[in-house]
């Protein structure tokens, strides 16, 4: 990391811990959000490659996977039927918190937060560093949660009681399940930390200048992420903390009326394995919101610098996520239109869930309006938010399907389901991430990423990514279930097995162009090419600040803004961008007598200083250090 | 990654290898049951396989539990029927045997079969002796015969070869790529024009990928559920498919032609500037309302079609229970009164596994839970003379049984072991307190039940409604009748119905579909552990003349001295009492559940 040597700002002394490993710089946490994101992306992709191998070549023997998983969970090659469900449910679980909350929001949001509202870090820094550690201490518990003797949860990411509250009705609802949910509260308390500082650092700490209507679309969406993961998280909690009772303390919160085998009739009564499912999707169905909003938001941005246009209709872009937002607590019930729940509240659901494909389709037709008579750059950012439009377009059309109570009869839990969110809300999501990671690569490491690389990471994942997902719609509206450990219950599920095959291939192709990725990301944190300050011609106000990463983010004064992110081929002006910093005539003066203390940055910097001083002192008078 | 593709030679050459045969004869000639060697024990322990045993096991190959080829060799006999039929009961008598095998399997218990008789499993046994038994001998084996065993060595070296194969064509990629970046570094100008590639590259997808859309339509399409539906309500559904798949194809193609062509057409070119069109309050008005009207048309239609199938049957509605478990179905016929008994799950029992409401049962499951009790209360006496027993064998053994016997001992020793003993004592008496208020309360326990049919196959009759009634009994499972458009989750402590008219018979579909071997079935939808992909129950829809005739030929589950002599025929006449009685058997489970 070679773009973050010395520096000659700080107050206080940097040492190698509070620099890199308990560091509460914004953008040093961005970076273990995004490296600890990657790695586990990596995880739940090779999980998902794993047990592709089982479903196109059920009966032959792959000694790899005997080698991995050792002779219990992999006999003889062949993926034991309750591992295969605990790859798939680690997988999801990873994909879902791990890679597309954690990975994609904590980066973002930690990156760009501070930058584009031109701020010198997070409102607490220190509650930012916990977020992170939370974060990690939760991967490393799930990680072991593989481990554990009677395997993985295996319940598939919604671990729906009863299945998940008897240890005893399947081996992955053991030790594994109960880890499980220890990781998730763990994770839950990380986005909440997170959530509440970007929240405050965004209605609390903009620059001169920038007003709510100047932010760019990127932190709206951070902002709306954060207050619905705000709102939504905390009700996952307590359904985990009352699964956590049913498991341990013999509570009977969603059981009622078992008679498991191996332990015969149940005393418990009363309870409902529904209103866990409530419980669940209350967060669940905003959760995929949480992940695809940053992904719109990078996607904005991105396709606006590289169009060279302002992005087309601001407004109805805000307003958009807004109802989004709003929407998307009120259409949790669209998950179970046939769980028995009343048919009442079926009809209620159907129609906000179909109310909900309103602004998702206004922001598809800004975005094509935006591409309309630009100046495109193909660069690697831009071409993976075209990606991401093409993605969420196809992934989107389908939950007009499925949102339709009646259609969803048919089609629930088919692999119809499965092609639909993998396409919206995880390859669109995947892809809002790498046009981030691509775009801001030079901000974080002072580097570039290799373009030609870039390009073959991005069409070979592109078409393996459609390979993969889209002949899943034939297979689901053919009335094939999802979580099938082989197609042998009903010859027509015959048919599928040379889709099957092509599937995994293409899945495989997929993994060996993250490869690419991988190499070209490492390598080009320590050799890339290195970055000018604002390489993309840019206009917010993270590229004012300098390529070498100071803590404060802006040498002086933290520059103000004088007008909105998107004045891209402005036609009074000679460039085709105006930076937000950049002042019309007349207008600087006006800022400038304005009574702005310029100590502002002095001023930052001891408070953050006492922080950590608080922090070590803290620690200190747990452990007893502190006291002479 | 590269170690999985080399994985593919070996994954082809042995694919199909491994299929092997069942055969349609009877190839045995001693076997180890005892029982008369014959074509028709053979065949009754392959129906008894198929519904008992097939969602766990196969005969050839591990599934969820272990291949059965051969097991007769390795157990004793008596073992293999006590292990049959009470797993548990043979576990925690302290069987080693039986001990390694659940753990072997990560604690997977399997079900118990209290139910089959010694003969009964006995005839499972020759099943599996003779290999399986197959009416329709497959062609498939053809295939198994030319592939023969691939030589191991040589696979071995193929994949070192695709290995290294691999290896080197990353290699040469990499330095054509650093090639490439390197002359433009020094040559200062792009050697590829990578904007105007892309933008070639951009509008190539588009017609590929639309290409491929509809050409997987050509070949994936007759197999869409659309248009052939077996219900009623299934031809409504299939309409509104049909219209939601139009509207959203076209927004589809139009949206993506749109996006790639945009990509390709305003890819920047020197001197073009972009233009500067931040807003259109017009045109976006128009991209709102338009989605919104087509998305209220969709809204009217599904509410319409969602509240025609969801509504409460029409009084006199025919209904079965079906009934869930871990990892099978069973049906139950309300019998010649019309009437579903009443059901709970405390009375379930081996000889009663839908817990129906049968006093005799219920007296008889009472004296079981009760030698239960003392059986569990004398393990817990003998204990520590059994942890003495357990110490003593330490010595030994090594690896997987010392490690078995160590956690033995330790359960012991912590105290884990007599908390579980306690804790099914605890259980069981609840139990039979439940049961005892039960029985005394009287009305739980009605003539309803007595002439219930319990089944494993479900047989409807065509254009004529019917109430699925769902009732699991462990966990939530969900029944797909993909034919019939039908789907509804089952989930234990809260009944579930779907009522649909079926419209074509098993015979009618199979003619249409030019397969003889079709049949219906009702498949688990929603993960239920370790089996659930292997789960589904038979479903045949047949004429009133052929139904009424299998009715005939099944007998009352409970009635043992008096054999139905009443033809369903009754069924109707009795619908208009249905509703009355229906009420009380909802209001009863509750009362049984409100201790």
């Amino acid at each position: 990391m070679s773009s973050a040597h010395t520096h000659d700002h700080g107050h206080h002394k940097e040492t190698f811990i509070s620099k890199y490993i308990f560091s509460m710089d914004h953008k040093m946490i961005s970076k273990q959000f995004l490296i600890t994101g990657i790695f586990m992306g990596v995880i739940g992709m090779a999980f998902s490659i794993l047990f592709r191998l089982q479903l196109a070549w059920p009966d032959t023997s792959f000694p790899i996977l005997t080698w991995l998983f050792g002779e219990q969970w992999a006999p003889g090659g062949r993926l034991d039927s309750g591992f295969y469900m605990g790859l798939v449910t680690i997988h999801g679980t990873i994909m879902v918190f791990y890679v597309l909350t954690a990975g994609l929001s904590g980066t973002f949001s930690n990156l760009l937060i501070p930058l584009q509202v031109g701020a010198r870090d997070m409102a607490s820094p220190f509650m930012n560093m916990l977020s992170y550690w939370f974060f990690f201490l939760s991967s490393v518990v799930l990680l072991a949660s593989v481990f554990v003797e009677t395997g993985p949860a295996s319940g598939g990411w919604t671990v729906y009681p009863p299945l998940s509250a008897l240890p005893k009705a399947m081996p992955g609802s053991g030790m594994g399940m109960t880890l499980w949910l220890f990781a998730i509260v763990l994770f839950i308390v990380s986005a909440l930390l997170g959530g509440i500082n970007y929240i405050s650092t965004v209605l609390n700490m903009r620059t001169k200048g920038m007003s709510m209507n100047r932010l760019p679309l990127t932190i709206w969406a951070f902002l709306l992420t954060a207050i619905l993961g705000l709102l939504s998280f905390p009700v996952l909690l307590g359904g985990g903390l009352l699964l956590i009772f049913d498991r341990l303390a013999g509570t009977s919160f969603y059981l009622s009326d078992i008679w498991l085998n191996g332990v015969g009739a149940m005393e418990q009564q009363g309870g409902s394995p529904i209103l866990f499912q409530h419980l669940f999707w209350f967060l669940g169905h905003p959760e995929v919101y949480i992940i695809i909003m940053p992904a719109l938001g990078i996607t904005s941005e991105v396709i606006a610098v590289n169009s060279r246009k302002p992005i087309f209709g601001y407004t109805a872009m805000v307003i958009s996520l807004i109802g989004i937002s709003v929407l998307s607590f009120l259409v949790w019930g669209h998950h179970m239109f046939i769980t028995g729940m009343n048919p009442l509240l079926g009809t209620i659901f159907l129609i906000m869930t179909l109310i909900i494909a309103v602004p998702s389709a206004v922001k598809t037709f800004n975005y094509l309006a935006t591409l309309w008579k630009g100046s495109i750059r193909f660069t690697n950012g831009m071409m993976f938010a075209i990606g991401l439009v093409s993605f969420f377009i196809s992934g989107g059309l389908t939950g007009i399907f499925l949102g339709n109570a009646s259609l969803d009869i048919q089609l629930h839990d088919t692999y119809f389901v499965v092609a639909h969110f993998h396409l919206v809300m995880g390859s669109a999501a995947i892809f809002g991430m790498m046009a981030g990671i691509y775009h801001w690569f030079p901000r974080m490491f002072g580097r570039m990423l290799n373009k030609t690389l870039g390009y073959i990471h991005f069409w070979l994942t592109f078409i393996s990514a459609y390979l993969v997902f889209f002949p899943m719609h034939f297979m689901g509206l053919a009335g094939v279930p999802r979580r099938y450990y082989t197609f042998t219950l009903v010859p027509e599920f015959g048919v599928w097995m040379d889709v099957n095959v092509l599937i995994t291939v293409a899945a495989i192709l997929g993994g060996l162009a993250q490869i690419i990725f991988l190499y070209n990301f490492f390598s080009s944190i320590f050799v890339g090419e290195k970055s000018v300050q604002n390489p993309w011609g840019a206009n917010t106000l993270e590229w004012t600040s300098p390529v070498e990463h100071l803590h404060g983010n802006w040498p002086g004064e933290i520059p103000h803004v004088y007008r909105w992110a998107y004045d891209y081929s402005h036609p009074d002006a000679e460039d085709d961008f105006i930076p937000q910093n950049v002042p019309d005539e007349g207008q600087a003066e006006e800022i400038s007598v304005s009574p702005t203390p310029p100590e502002t940055s002095e001023a930052k910097e001891p408070q953050e200083s006492n922080e950590t001083v608080l922090f070590w002192g803290l620690i200190k008078g747990w452990f007893g250090f502190g006291r002479a | 990654m590269q170690r999985i593709i080399s994985r593919w030679a070996c994954a082809f050459l042995i694919l199909l290898g491994s299929l092997t045969m069942s055969s349609a004869e009877v190839t045995i000639e001693q076997s180890v049951t005892g029982l008369e060697i014959s074509e028709a024990t053979i065949k009754g322990g392959m129906d008894l396989f198929k519904a008992n045993c097939s969602a766990c096991h196969a005969i050839d190959r591990r599934m969820t539990g272990p291949a059965l080829a051969g097991v007769h060799e390795r157990r004793e006999l008596d073992w293999l029927i006590k292990w049959i039929r009470n797993n548990q009961e043979l576990r925690e008598s302290g069987d080693a045997d039986a001990i390694a095998i659940y753990n072997e399997y990560n604690g997977a218990a399997m079900n118990l079969f209290t139910n089959l008789s010694d003969d009964q499993i006995k005839s499972i046994i020759m099943y599996v002796e003779n290999g399986g038994w197959s009416d329709a001998p497959k062609e498939a084996v053809a295939a198994g015969g030319e592939t023969a065993e691939a030589d191991p060595s040589l696979v071995k070296k193929i994949n070192w070869m695709l290995l290294i194969i691999a290896l080197i064509i990353g290699v040469i990629f990499l330095l054509i790529v650093r090639n490439i970046d390197l002359v433009s570094k020094y040559t200062g100008k792009s050697l590829i024009p990578w904007n105007n590639v892309n933008a070639a590259l951009m509008l190539l997808f588009l017609f590929a990928f639309l290409g491929l859309v509809f050409y997987e339509f050509s070949i994936h399409g007759k197999y869409v559920l659309i248009g052939d539906s077996s219900s009623e309500h299934g031809d409504r559904l299939d309409q509104m498919m049909m219209i939601t798949f139009i509207i959203t194809m076209i927004v589809f193609v139009i949206t993506q032609i749109l996006l790639f062509w945009f990509a390709f057409r305003y890819r920047a070119k020197k001197g073009v500037k972009a233009l500067f069109y931040p807003e259109n309050d017009k045109l976006e008005l128009v991209w709102t309302i338009i989605p919104a009207i087509v998305l209220t048309v969709l809204v009217i239609g599904g509410l319409n079609a969602w509240r025609s199938i969801m509504k409460p049957p029409a009084e006199g509605t025919a209904s079965i229970e079906v009934f869930a478990e871990q990892f099978r179905w069973y049906v139950r016929y309300p019998g010649a009164d019309g009437q579903l008994g009443n059901s709970n799950y405390n009375l379930i029992s081996g000889d009663n596994p839908l817990g129906v409401a049968v006093e005799e049962k219920a007296e008889a499951l009472i004296t079981d839970l009760n030698k239960d009790i003392s059986n569990y209360e004398s393990t817990i006496e003998g204990l520590s003379a059994e942890l003495g027993k357990l110490k003593g064998s330490v010595g030994g053994l090594v690896g997987k049984d010392e490690k078995i016997l160590r956690k033995q001992i330790e359960a012991i020793e912590s105290g884990d072991r007599q908390a579980e003993l306690e804790m099914q004592i605890r259980r069981r008496k609840t139990q039979i307190r439940r049961i005892t208020e039960a029985l005394e309360g009287g009305a739980f326990f009605t003539e309803a039940s007595m002439d219930d049919i319990v089944g494993q196959e479900i047989h409807v009759v065509v254009n004529e409604p019917i109430t699925f009634k769902f009732r699991s009994r462990d966990v939530i499972h969900s029944a797909l009748m993909k034919e019939f458009r039908a789907q509804m989750n089952v989930v234990p402590g809260l009944p579930t119905q779907f009522t649909m008219t079926p419209t074509k018979t098993t015979e009618a579909r199979r003619q249409e579909l030019k397969n003889p071997e079709f049949d219906y079935h009702i498949v688990c939808n929603k993960i239920c552990g370790n089996s659930h992909f292997n789960m589904k129950l038979k479903l045949v829809v047949e004429t009133r003349e052929q139904y009424e005739e299998w009715m005939r030929s099944q007998t009352a589950t409970f009635a043992e001295a008096a054999p139905a002599e009443e033809t369903p025929a009754e069924t109707e006449a009795s619908a208009e009492s249905d509703a009355e009685s229906e009420d009380a058997a909802d209001a009863e489970p509750i009362a049984m559940n409100a201790q």
